[in-house]
């Protein structure tokens, strides 16, 4: 439902679980790639103190008499469109002895970590600033220390042309210098004021309750729009190759293929289908030729983003076996293209991707991520449309959203010899 | 079957328990409401039990990582592999090993009962053969090689060596390259044979399930099969008599990092008492480390305050059969003003204790806060029950037991614990280029 222009509340009711979980999602378009380091910083000074909770202790200790509510910032990308989300859980006022109001508080809490930040005379709080911008210096450089990350990066990098496609979610090192008390105070009355916002709720709240413990949350009304989401790059006829050498046990071999899939047709459930028999699942045939035929990895596995149309192969090996494993991966992709697909497979891969479907179901974070989804998308995808979706995949369609992938790049984190 | 009904009106839960015949302990958790149903079914067997005495009263030692190698070879047969049965039901099958346990799960919104018979007789009757021995080495190979990269595991794992030098908890659970290339299908059935007996395992199983049908389908399967007589006693822990003076108090390694990283262990001298008794001395534990290094403290407020250190910054206490220790931990450049700040805050932590009377308070909301959270997760549920360790208790226990501790408990725990003070630093550092 519409709160105002541009902000948007959806309720999932349930008394399925005994907490209840609150997003506030700010989304947008951005115009330059330095924002989404910029991004990342205002989630931390955000989630770290306020006008109130002038330091991280008071955050936590006012979390503790919330009965340990988890709470947190965090950014997303969906496409083109960059998320901040604010996102809390808390225990739901039956399952405490004595009279409690956890969720009036909660949204108070909300309202002073959004509306309040430690801004005076148009910029953050120096000292705290000063510490969250070191803090973030220090995070982004060593994410690397983490050899999968590194390789799924570099990777993306080699991948994407556009530049803020290049980087990754969270940032690079080298945009925040160029950020300053003074911008991330601007760019944050940006947020507060221009961003579509959604707030996605599940729990055992009535409408009315919520809307009422909302409704202390002074947002403006914002023109309200549909973003800019899908980002698709022309295909290269050649394939982008690069070899890093580093001191480690072991390789990294990672593919990147161009996968234009329309989001909006049924072609995406060929899609979701034709990712899990490839790679997606222990039963797939990445998982089953490249590790238990022959051995050559501990995982293997493909996995693909709508949004930016881009599927993708991970795999961790040993460098001389390195041409070995392209084989392998390649002939697994021309099977499914030439429509070589086990019928029997593919019933047990469609029975384990709902089974999946409808378990994940029993998850809050499963529902605000599907209201958020929902949400930015405008497709509204009911239990029964996604299961009717995924039976309805035939091993034609298959072979065809297949023959759509088209290996761009070729990154291998190379260990050398043992 | 015989159940014993255990209920916790506060959360609105009725747990299900009994002992077979055959002694597995069997817990039921049924949720309305839930489409998931989640089995695991665990053995009281892990990486650190590499010796033991055989029906014989042998004494017999096995190679570092079998428990891992025979976890990962139970799942295939002379002529299928329970992955692919599970994949018949759409179920999501998997399986764990830590130091003292081995579990094998699955979870599923149909077919319940026919993927809970394949669980249990997959688990129970082993099928291991030199060929199929021989093509998993590969695997864990690329296992082991993965964790060798991986920093967190490699400081977690230099603090082990520091704390418990002589014994098998201080090897990766996979093992290493060297070791796995002892184990044969021989060593597989011994080890399977002495540790994979009922009454030395537990079946719990939480989720949208009918308990009537579910109990039926557990008690018809069991009673089909004829397994061996118990072997009393089957695991042996040998090193918690090992004084503290084998402790390495300090090393370093350099790796592949950007940030070094430094963790300060603190080895557990005192046997955990059995049972609830555990329980408690645990969630004193805890509350005590969350009052003198989580979020809330003082300690982390002052050097965070000064770029220190920062998120990072963590702790963990870790409690299993035979061997307690926690660990404090940062990602820093600073990482000697940080080891100098903890080592001084367990030095005065009775002081600092003694007068956080009132964080304690919020501490206890906050637990009992994560413990009600934890209840909204069927793997939680299931993954944080112990077994025996804590005679029987699982997260509705935690809550019920969190609420009636105080500050005189935590101060006790947390002095038991540093006495006598065994303490180690162990850091990782960058390659200098």
């Amino acid at each position: 439902m519409k709160i105002m222009d541009g902000v948007n509340l959806t309720l999932k009711p349930t008394k399925k679980y005994k907490t209840n979980r609150i997003l506030v999602s700010f989304t947008t378009n951005i115009t330059d790639p330095s924002e989404i380091t910029a991004r990342t910083l205002l989630a931390d000074l955000l989630e770290s103190t306020s006008v109130h909770f002038t330091t991280q202790r008071a955050v936590a200790l006012k979390l503790s008499e919330l009965y340990g509510a988890s709470f947190g910032t965090s950014v997303s990308r969906y496409g083109n469109v960059y998320g901040l989300n604010f996102i809390i859980n808390v225990v739901n006022d039956n399952y405490l002895a004595g009279s409690t109001n956890l969720l009036q508080e909660t949204c108070d809490f909300l309202r002073e970590m959004i509306f309040a930040p430690q801004i005076v005379a148009d910029h953050f709080d120096e000292e705290i600033f000063n510490i969250q911008k070191q803090n973030l210096t220090a995070f982004l450089s060593s994410l690397d220390d983490n050899k999968q990350h590194q390789a799924l990066s570099r990777m993306n990098s080699l991948y994407f042309y556009d530049q803020s496609q290049k980087i990754p979610t969270v940032g690079r090192v080298t945009d925040v210098p160029s950020l300053t008390a003074t911008k991330m105070a601007a760019y944050y009355h940006q947020m507060l004021a221009n961003d579509q916002i959604n707030i996605v709720v599940s729990g055992d709240i009535a409408t009315d309750e919520m809307v009422q413990a909302l409704s202390d949350l002074p947002f403006t009304p914002r023109p309200s729009k549909q973003l800019d989401l899908f980002y698709s790059q022309a295909e290269l006829q050649a394939v982008n190759v690069k070899n890093d050498r580093e001191a480690v046990s072991q390789s990294k071999l990672n593919l990147a293929y161009s996968f234009p899939i329309d989001f909006k047709s049924p072609t995406r459930f060929a899609a979701m289908v034709f990712n899990e028999l490839f790679g997606g699942s222990a039963l797939s045939l990445l998982f089953q030729n490249v590790r238990e035929k022959n051995s050559l990895a501990y995982y293997a596995e493909s996995d693909m983003d709508f949004f930016r149309q881009e599927m993708w192969v991970q795999t961790g090996i040993q460098s001389e076996n390195k041409d070995q494993v392209l084989a392998v991966i390649a002939e697994q992709l021309k099977q499914l293209q030439a429509g070589q697909i086990d019928e029997g497979q593919l019933k047990k891969i469609k029975i384990g991707m709902i089974n999946s479907y409808t378990g994940r179901s029993d998850s809050q974070n499963t529902a605000l991520s599907r209201g958020l989804g929902a949400s930015l998308t405008g497709v509204v995808t009911t239990e029964a449309d996604w299961v009717a979706g995924v039976q309805e995949v035939t091993a034609k369609q298959i072979a065809e959203v297949a023959g759509l992938a088209h290996l761009q790049a070729v990154y291998f984190l190379d260990g050398g010899g043992q | 079957m015989n159940l014993q009904k255990i209920a916790y009106p506060q959360f609105n839960e009725n747990l299900y328990r009994t002992t077979l015949a055959n002694g597995l302990t069997v817990n039921l958790l049924p949720r309305e409401n839930f489409h998931k149903t989640y089995a695991v079914m665990t053995t009281n067997y892990g990486s650190l039990d590499t010796k033991y005495y055989n029906v014989q009263g042998k004494l017999c030692t096995v190679p570092a990582g079998t428990a891992h190698f025979l976890e990962h070879k139970l799942f295939e047969k002379e002529d299928h592999d329970a992955f692919d049965l599970f994949g018949e039901y759409g179920a999501d099958a998997n399986a764990f090993t830590s130091f003292t346990k081995t579990s094998f799960l699955f979870s599923t919104t149909a077919n319940v009962k026919a993927c809970l018979q394949t669980l249990l007789d997959f688990v129970q009757e082993p099928y291991f053969s030199p060929q199929t021995v021989e093509k998993e080495k590969g695997i864990i190979g690329e296992e082991i090689s993965m964790y060798d990269d991986d920093t967190d595991w490699q400081l977690f794992f230099g603090m082990l060596r520091n704390l418990y030098p002589k014994d098998p908890v201080s090897v990766d659970i996979a093992g290493t390259k060297e070791t796995i290339a002892q184990i044969d299908a021989t060593v597989l059935y011994d080890c399977y044979r002495q540790f994979y007996q009922p009454a030395n395992m537990d079946l719990f199983v939480v989720g949208g399930f009918d308990l009537a049908e579910i109990s039926e389908v557990i008690d018809a399967n069991q009673a089909a099969k004829t397994i061996p007589a118990p072997i009393q006693d089957v695991t042996l822990n040998t090193f918690l008599t090992a004084s503290g003076q084998d402790v390495v108090t300090f090393s370093e390694k350099k790796m592949n990092v950007t940030r070094p990283k430094s963790m300060i262990g603190i080895k557990g001298m005192q046997p955990v008492p059995k049972g609830r008794a555990g329980l408690k001395y645990k969630l004193n534990l805890e509350l005590g480390l969350y009052l003198l290094f989580g979020e809330s403290s003082p300690l982390f407020q002052k050097m965070f305050q000064v770029g220190i250190v920062d998120d990072s910054f963590n702790y963990e206490l870790e409690m299993e059969r035979g061997f307690h220790f926690a660990v404090i931990s940062a990602d820093t450049v600073s990482y000697a003003e940080m080891e100098s700040e903890v080592k001084q805050t367990l030095r005065e932590a009775h002081q600092i204790l003694e007068g956080s009377a009132a964080e304690l308070a919020l501490a206890k909301k906050e637990f009992l806060g994560q413990y009600i959270q934890a209840q909204n997760s069927l793997e939680s549920i299931a993954n944080g029950y112990e077994g025996r360790l804590f005679d029987h208790a699982t997260v509705f226990d935690y809550a019920v037991e969190v609420q009636k501790i105080s500050l005189a408990d935590v101060i006790a725990a947390v002095d038991s614990l540093l006495a006598p003070q065994v303490f180690s630093t162990f850091r990782i550092l960058p390659v200098t280029k």
